[in-house]
């Protein structure tokens, strides 16, 4: 009995100290309490704004210079080819009532040339770049066949298009049936004859075996092998020829307006304005535009644009395309506060534009001589290019945006609750009410995790010129709960809203204005996990 | 993880005696004619502090949410300067009685192997405050968190000797294989923190050393060799002394390791000021400026790499023993303990053997002093038949019965001979 219990007593204190080990994997954990300094930096506008955006003036004013597209054409509108679907049947004549045919024998054999429906387009070549055609094949042959389907001027890596597929047997009562797609994308359809007088068309040839497996058989007259071919989708990359003369009205065609899409409230006065209405072609067709109407909208607040332009028409140059690079050509118009109602549309800060217009290719026919071209997807669009010295008035106007701050729990440790004060020195003339809120999945506003605070703007002069920085302290407070939702993924929303120094007077922002920052904070930190 | 199994294994298979930092007793065989061959295992675990009890410990090394309360009992306790050690010994003995050492008839082969590992650590009140609740409580002061001293040492020993079959003194010269070692002295840590948090100043004085990091787990990243004298002795029936006293008069693990050409030293004695990293680019967000690599950086430490040599932790004691297993009843024993260690202070114990009959030790003694402070012992020491001695020993009572003591420890020893 004690020497039974020696020999348990070590296996026992084995399985004790095993069990150790696994606890041994388990960390301590315990709270405290961190204070001290997190960050600083140094901002100016050169910080805010993509250096792209800036010109400094050689008095150190800043104008910014930004740009979007009110009108674009749509690829399809200019150059669409048609879904086209061709049937075609195979049967022995009728003077031939029947033949004997053996495995691999050559059945029938067809070639032909068929006609995109161009409506109104003649194209001489077109590259796709998606697309492809259905090809239903059905047989009455009782043994198995062999179909060959081959486009003839459709090149790609310098091989023609070709396809095999097996329909199986069939039956004068129930004929067998097929379909295959097969894709187009990459292939270069050549769409005209060695003399350039046709134009949209293409050569297949059709071939039909029987099958190498097959078993001799009898084909009669009354059997049919029918093969229906139907082009699909096909968007050309590139097309040449030409694009016909026709003119197409749009009326309020939409475009969303991205430049001010951060800003939701607000006003804002800008002294001067200058900006740039420019049409540019793409296409190697003659344009000429018909501006009826360009309207902006905010929401339900609409602004149309009054100026000299609406209802002239203008003409634009074909693009070249040396080399196979294309050179757009371009028309501008300059729109400002003397000549249009402009600025009242920057006011507005739009959202979206909406236009309305005449759009006519080739006013002046074929005088290419089938040399149109088009690279897809670039086509003819309008941009508003703004040049906007900064001498502004801002009155809560009030930016918004979205953070994802994609945090983790570290295995050594994480912040459970506290506060981040951030200490800032603000050398531009500007006031900011600064607010966080947190954004549930459905993208509402629930609680402020920012107390009431501003950064007040720097001390100016009479002529609104910073004099001194001022300082503000803003204190971002999170609890539990709210930094375990961070730690879950949920959204912040940042929303600040500027209003210059003086309200009344335009205010200049000028290169070397600053503002410091400095973040430091007060957490309640767990140790380990 | 693959180290704690093999020493899992180790200890609880061998079951093994100590006489090592905190046992003051062991179970000996009286000289017999016959004997043979005689096997040793034993092993030996403790932790010892000055202010931190069990139940913190236990939370600290084995896991768990160490609340406020906790960490506020265990900062009351604490001194301005306290210490902390833990150490873990298992080895194997085998005495061959049957080969003379060199021709020499009271004398035969020894042979042993052991392992060692201790960790140990002198550390301020305002340091423990600093990692278990923050600066917070130190915003708008300056204070010392020095000095702190933190050991890590383990290492193996391969052991061939002499020891003396009547009064089983023994020499031995070992071969030690240095597995880890760290060494942290800080000299000066004054830390301001700033009233708002907006400044962190560190005025540091330290020096670090350590074993190879590449290879720190089962790799042996160093050699050396010791060597070890235990004498025993009884006074016999001195008149000057008046006393009829056996005597363990030991010098164990003099010697040395030479650790690899890849082992570091860092040195700093510099002042910092921290103000937040700079981030130059703050709208297109921060690229993770609080990484190991940046706090270096902004601290200036380098280390460089280069052979080290380092003394073992020598122990020299000096005790008065008793014959375990005897037909008197009371025994006393008594002793010291010095070990060149930086954090261990001389160790003095004082106890009583009890034989409720011959073959079983009963014995209850005080000591002072190693990590801790005072605390009770007990220790048993017993046959099983004639072949067979056995024998534990705790070195603080109090660590098995309450969480708030200040150590645990145990001793276990099997031996047996034929």
């Amino acid at each position: 009995m004690k020497k039974s219990f020696l020999l348990l007593l070590p296996a026992l204190s084995m399985v004790w100290g095993l069990s150790s080990c696994k606890r041994d994997l388990q960390r301590p954990s315990w709270d405290i309490g961190v204070v001290g300094p997190v960050i600083h930096s140094s901002l100016g506008l050169g910080n805010m704004i993509a250096d792209s955006l800036l010109q400094v003036n050689p008095d150190s004013s800043v104008v910014l210079s930004f740009s979007g597209t009110v009108y674009e054409l749509d690829a399809d509108t200019l150059l669409k080819l048609p879904d086209t679907t061709i049937t075609n049947s195979f049967s022995l004549p009728t003077i031939i009532p029947s033949v004997n045919v053996t495995p691999g024998q050559l059945v029938f054999n067809q070639t032909e040339t068929r006609y995109f429906n161009g409506q109104g387009v003649q194209l001489t070549i077109a590259d796709l770049r998606s697309g492809g055609c259905y090809l239903t094949l059905s047989s009455t042959i009782n043994q198995p066949v062999d179909f060959t389907y081959e486009i003839l001027t459709a090149f790609k890596s310098g091989q023609h298009f070709i396809t095999t597929s097996r329909i199986p047997p069939g039956s004068i009562a129930q004929p067998s049936q097929v379909v295959v797609y097969v894709d187009l994308s990459g292939y270069r359809f050549i769409l005209t004859d060695a003399g350039a007088t046709q134009f949209n068309q293409y050569t297949t040839k059709t071939t039909i075996k029987m099958s190498a497996d097959a078993q001799p058989t009898t084909v009669t007259n009354q059997d049919v092998v029918a093969v229906s071919s139907t082009f699909s989708g096909l968007e050309p990359s590139y097309a040449k020829g030409y694009f016909g003369s026709r003119i197409e009205s749009f009326v309020n065609e939409p475009s969303n307006f991205s430049s001010f899409e951060k800003i939701i409230s607000g006003v804002l006065d800008i002294d001067q304005v200058n900006v740039n209405l420019t049409f540019t072609n793409y296409i190697g067709a003659d344009a000429r535009i018909t501006l009826q109407s360009l309207k902006a909208a905010r929401g339900a607040d609409t602004v149309v644009l009054a100026h000299s332009i609406i209802g002239s028409a203008i003409n634009i140059n074909r693009a070249t395309d040396p080399g196979g690079i294309v050179i757009p050509s371009t028309y501008s118009v300059n729109l400002n506060n003397g000549n249009s109602n402009i600025d009242q549309i920057i006011e507005l800060l739009p959202l979206a534009f909406s236009s309305s217009l005449d759009f006519h290719i080739n006013p002046l026919g074929n005088v290419a001589a089938h040399h149109d071209f088009f690279y897809a997807p670039k086509t003819v669009k309008a941009d508003l290019n703004f040049t906007l010295p900064l001498n502004i008035i801002a009155n809560n106007l009030t930016l918004a945006d979205t953070i994802d701050l994609n945090l983790e729990r570290g295995k050594n440790g994480h912040i459970r609750s506290g506060k981040l004060h951030i200490d800032i020195s603000n050398g531009f003339p500007l006031a900011a009410d600064f607010q966080l809120f947190f954004m549930n999945g459905s993208g509402t506003l629930t609680d402020s995790i920012v107390q009431p605070n501003s950064i007040l703007a720097a001390y100016t002069n009479a002529q609104n010129i910073v004099t001194a920085n001022r300082d503000s302290e803003l204190i971002i407070t999170v609890n539990e709960s709210q930094m375990d939702r961070l730690y879950n993924g949920e959204r912040l929303l940042l929303r600040i809203a500027f209003s210059t120094s003086s309200l009344t007077q335009h205010v200049t922002l000028y290169d070397y204005y600053r503002i410091h920052v400095r973040m430091r904070g007060d957490f309640n930190y767990r140790i380990g996990s | 993880m693959k180290s704690r199994i093999i020493y899992t294994l180790l200890v609880h298979l061998c079951l093994i005696p100590a006489v090592h930092a905190q046992s003051v007793v062991e179970p000996e065989f009286d000289p017999q004619e016959g004997t043979a061959h005689e096997v040793k295992l034993f092993g030996n675990g403790y932790y010892l502090s000055s202010g931190t009890p069990i139940r913190f410990m236990s939370k600290f090394t084995k896991g768990g949410f160490i609340d406020s309360t906790l960490k506020s009992d265990v900062l009351s306790d604490l001194r301005k300067n306290n210490r902390i050690g833990a150490e873990i010994h298992t080895g194997v003995e085998y005495y061959a009685h049957r080969i003379p050492f060199f021709k020499s008839s009271g004398w035969s082969w020894y042979f042993g192997a052991s392992y060692h590992m201790n960790y140990n650590a002198a550390y301020s009140k305002n340091l423990f405050q600093l990692a278990f609740f923050g600066n917070r409580g130190f915003a708008g002061q300056t204070v010392e968190l020095g000095p702190l001293n933190a050991n890590v040492l383990s290492y193996g020993k391969l052991s061939a000797g002499a020891f003396n079959k009547e009064t089983k003194s023994r020499i031995a010269l070992s071969l030690v294989a240095g597995q880890q070692f760290s060494q942290l002295n800080v000299d000066r840590a004054l830390f301001y923190t700033a009233g708002n948090g907006s400044q962190l100043d560190l005025d540091l004085s330290e020096q670090f050393r350590s074993s190879d990091t590449s290879h720190r787990t089962g790799k042996i990243n160093g050699w050396g060799s010791a060597a070890d004298f235990v004498l025993y002795f009884n006074t016999g029936s001195n008149k000057s002394l008046k006393i009829n006293q056996g005597f363990r008069v030991a010098l164990e693990d003099f010697g040395f390791i030479r650790w690899n050409a890849n082992s570091i030293t860092q040195k700093k004695d510099s002042a910092y000021r921290y103000e937040g990293f700079e981030v130059t680019d703050l709208l297109n967000g921060i690229n993770q400026p609080f990484n190991v690599d940046n706090l270096n950086d902004t601290l200036g430490i380098k280390g460089t790499t280069g052979a080290q040599t380092h003394m073992l932790p020598l122990t020299f004691s000096v005790a008065a023993i008793t014959e375990t297993f005897s037909d008197k009843k009371v025994q006393a024993f008594y002793g010291f303990r010095l070990r060149a260690l930086s954090n261990y202070t001389p160790m003095i114990h004082l106890g009583m053997q009890f034989n409720p009959i011959h073959d079983l030790a009963l014995s209850l003694y005080g000591a002072f002093g190693g990590y801790g402070g005072f605390r009770a012992g007990l220790s048993a020491s017993g046959k099983i038949g004639e072949h067979i001695r056995y024998g534990f020993c705790t070195g603080n009572i109090a660590g098995w019965i309450s969480k708030n003591a200040y150590g645990r420890d145990l001793s276990l020893t099997i031996s047996t001979r034929f």
